[in-house]
């Protein structure tokens, strides 16, 4: 079935000074979708994500996120808009200052004019959902890296967007502690059937958790499809990527200079 | 065992027909094969290594021997094959093109500044502008909007900068109002006039030491704070979290900031000159004698209400320069944690500059208008 199109960007082109980061990148993802962005590190994959959510601007390209134009949105309405998705970045980027508990509670204080008595069932069902229960009353100082990306996961869901997007959810995480991050991300899904946008470089994770997978290299789409279509694909540097061929590209040459020198 | 052998790393061989002929033995680790790069200063006649008897290479000692191919024109005889497999699956080709790794980054990015820079301080100014008039809309206009003010998280940094802030303030204060009243004592003694100490010491204080010297200390001690937490939570994304979360960042985080600023900084002035002014009646009753009815009568009779009108005033616009210099440093900050430390410093020695030139400024106007 054909779901209506909730992310679609056209010809986005961006950069940092002199540096071009992404260069005519189009992309389309669907309600309900798992897409994961997939790229070596520096490819621009963070820049793109950043760009759906608003945080950075494109020098060139349109993008529509939920029927909406974000190019031309001013800051209230951006506001407006983004309090109907969640992101989760890479190091969980809870506030130093607040709790746990206080960090989830803040969007519902902020956003909505919820009840206390109900932000403290939904922070705490929150966390239970992330394995963090009892977590509520922690300084973000005082948990483990995987247990930050985990609350700010929780976070990201305490007002049930319909778009999350996540930064790197499994870089720096044990196999194992990354396998219960893709469930937890699998299930929500599962549960509400939010739309995802996830980058990463951790493969494991992209072909158990995505619908498609768009490979990034130097700033452009290289390829996009399903996990079976991105493990088929010919494209050398793509198939480099995902490991089927060892990266024979970047090493090697040197023989001609054993050659010379020795005897 | 390995060790034994390293000491002697490289030993001289009979010369060859092109020039020396050295071996190597044992393990070629980095400190072995630079030993063998010193041992042949530039220009010296080209060598052929023997690498017969060693038994194992570490990845730098290999890699040294491509520089010495390079820069020492060594030809290499007995190498493992071990040695010569790691070799040729290195990408010789382009390491021995690429030049000297530059090391010069952090001067060049200095010099950079030059052109940069202009750029970088009028967008900078602008922000701060907009910040200032972004302020003035959240704490006046907004509220008859129906956007509460943060009053909790106001009161919170109040504390942080006004209260914590006392006991250094009066210390200080009272401190300046001695020095001021010691000075003057001794200089209007000379004319019989020193009585005159009171008018000194309270319009010197209430007008321009207090806003002046509290502005200084309030800057180093929040001014660099505020700099320092904003730019940490810009670095670590928190900035971009609450952004995503939809709340604005300036209302949610500096506004408050601001807010407290400028409530503080009058109410430390108030309360620097009046130490002060305590601190000049002990010195002139106690020290020098001067009659404790006389000192006040003087005191009260020198200082008007527009003096303290005046002080106040710039109390208010230095809180409002050194709130919004810490919030648009630490907003614009690039650059990890070494960015974190220069907003912290340029914070208040740029606040420090604003200060004293809208003192400046300030006494100008005054003095113009006849204040």
């Amino acid at each position: 079935m054909e779901h209506e199109v909730v992310i679609s960007a056209s010809g986005l082109s961006a950069g940092y000074g002199a540096r071009t980061v992404l260069h005519d990148v189009d992309l389309e993802v669907r309600r309900g979708e798992i897409v994961t962005i997939m790229g070596p590190s520096g490819c621009g994959k963070t820049t793109l994500l950043r760009l759906l959510v608003g945080l950075e601007r494109p020098r060139a390209g349109g993008i529509t996120v939920l029927g909406q134009q974000i190019g031309g949105l001013d800051e209230d309405d951006l506001d407006r808009f983004r309090r109907r998705i969640g992101m989760c970045f890479q190091f969980g980027a809870l506030l130093n200052s607040l709790t746990v508990g206080d960090n989830l509670a803040l969007p519902l204080r902020e956003a909505r004019s919820v009840p206390e008595a109900v932000i403290s069932v939904v922070v705490r069902s929150r966390l239970a959902q992330v394995g963090l229960y009892g977590s509520e009353s922690k300084l973000p100082n005082e948990l483990s890296g995987g247990m930050k990306k985990r609350a700010g996961l929780a976070r990201a869901l305490v007002l049930d967007p319909e778009l999350l997007f996540f930064d790197e959810p499994t870089s720096g995480l044990d196999p194992v502690t990354a396998a219960g991050l893709d469930r937890t991300i699998l299930d929500v899904r599962r549960r509400t059937g939010t739309t995802m946008v996830v980058v990463t470089h951790d493969l494991a994770s992209a072909f158990t958790i995505s619908d498609r997978i768009l490979v990034l290299l130097d700033g452009t789409i290289r390829a996009q499809g399903s996990v079976a279509e991105i493990e088929a694909c010919r494209d050398p540097d793509v198939a480099a990527f995902v490991g089927r061929r060892a990266a024979a590209a970047e090493t090697g040459g040197g023989a001609p200079f054993v050659a010379a020198h020795f005897s | 065992m390995v060790d034994a052998q390293r000491s002697d790393p490289a030993s001289e061989a009979a010369p060859t027909a092109t020039g020396r002929r050295v071996a190597l033995a044992g393990r070629l680790d980095l400190s072995a094969a630079i030993a063998l790069w010193n041992s042949a200063p530039p220009g010296s006649a080209p060598m052929e290594v023997d690498l017969a008897k060693v038994d194992s290479f570490t990845g730098g000692g290999a890699a040294t021997l491509v520089a010495l191919a390079g820069g020492r024109q060594a030809r290499f005889v007995g190498a493992s094959d071990d040695l010569r497999r790691y070799l040729a699956e290195l990408p010789l080709a382009d390491i021995t093109r690429a030049g000297a790794l530059e090391q010069d980054e952090e001067e060049e990015e200095e010099l950079a500044v030059g052109e940069g820079g202009l750029v970088e301080f009028v967008a900078a100014a602008r922000w701060f502008i907009a910040l200032g008039f972004e302020f003035v809309y959240w704490v006046v206009v907004a509220p008859w909007r129906g956007t509460r003010l943060r009053l909790s998280k106001a009161i919170t940094e109040l504390n942080r900068i006004g209260v914590e802030a006392i006991p250094i303030v009066a210390l200080i204060g009272a401190l300046m109002g001695v020095i001021l009243a010691l000075n003057a004592a001794g200089q209007l003694r000379a004319y019989g006039a020193e009585k005159f100490t009171a008018n000194l010491v309270g319009i010197a204080l209430t007008r321009e030491l207090a806003p002046v010297i509290t502005a200084i200390l309030v800057a180093g001690r929040s001014g660099s704070a505020i700099a320092a937490e904003i730019a940490t939570m810009q670095v670590s994304d928190e900035i971009d979290a609450l952004r995503v979360m939809g709340i604005n960042p300036r209302a949610f985080l500096l506004v408050p900031k601001l807010l407290a600023m400028t409530i503080a900084m009058p109410v430390l002035v108030v309360l620097g000159s009046l130490v002060g002014i305590g601190g000049g009646f002990m010195v002139a009753v106690f020290g020098l004698g001067l009659p404790f009815e006389l000192y006040w009568d003087q005191t009260i009779e020198a200082l008007h209400v527009r003096d303290l009108v005046l002080g106040t005033l710039k109390a208010l616009c230095f809180g409002a320069l050194i709130g919004l210099t810490g919030c648009t440093l630490g907003m614009r900050v690039t650059g990890g944690a070494t960015g974190v430390g220069r907003v912290t410093t340029t914070a208040v020695v740029v606040s420090y500059v604003l200060v004293i030139v809208a003192n400046a400024f300030f006494t100008l106007l005054f003095f113009l208008a006849g204040f």
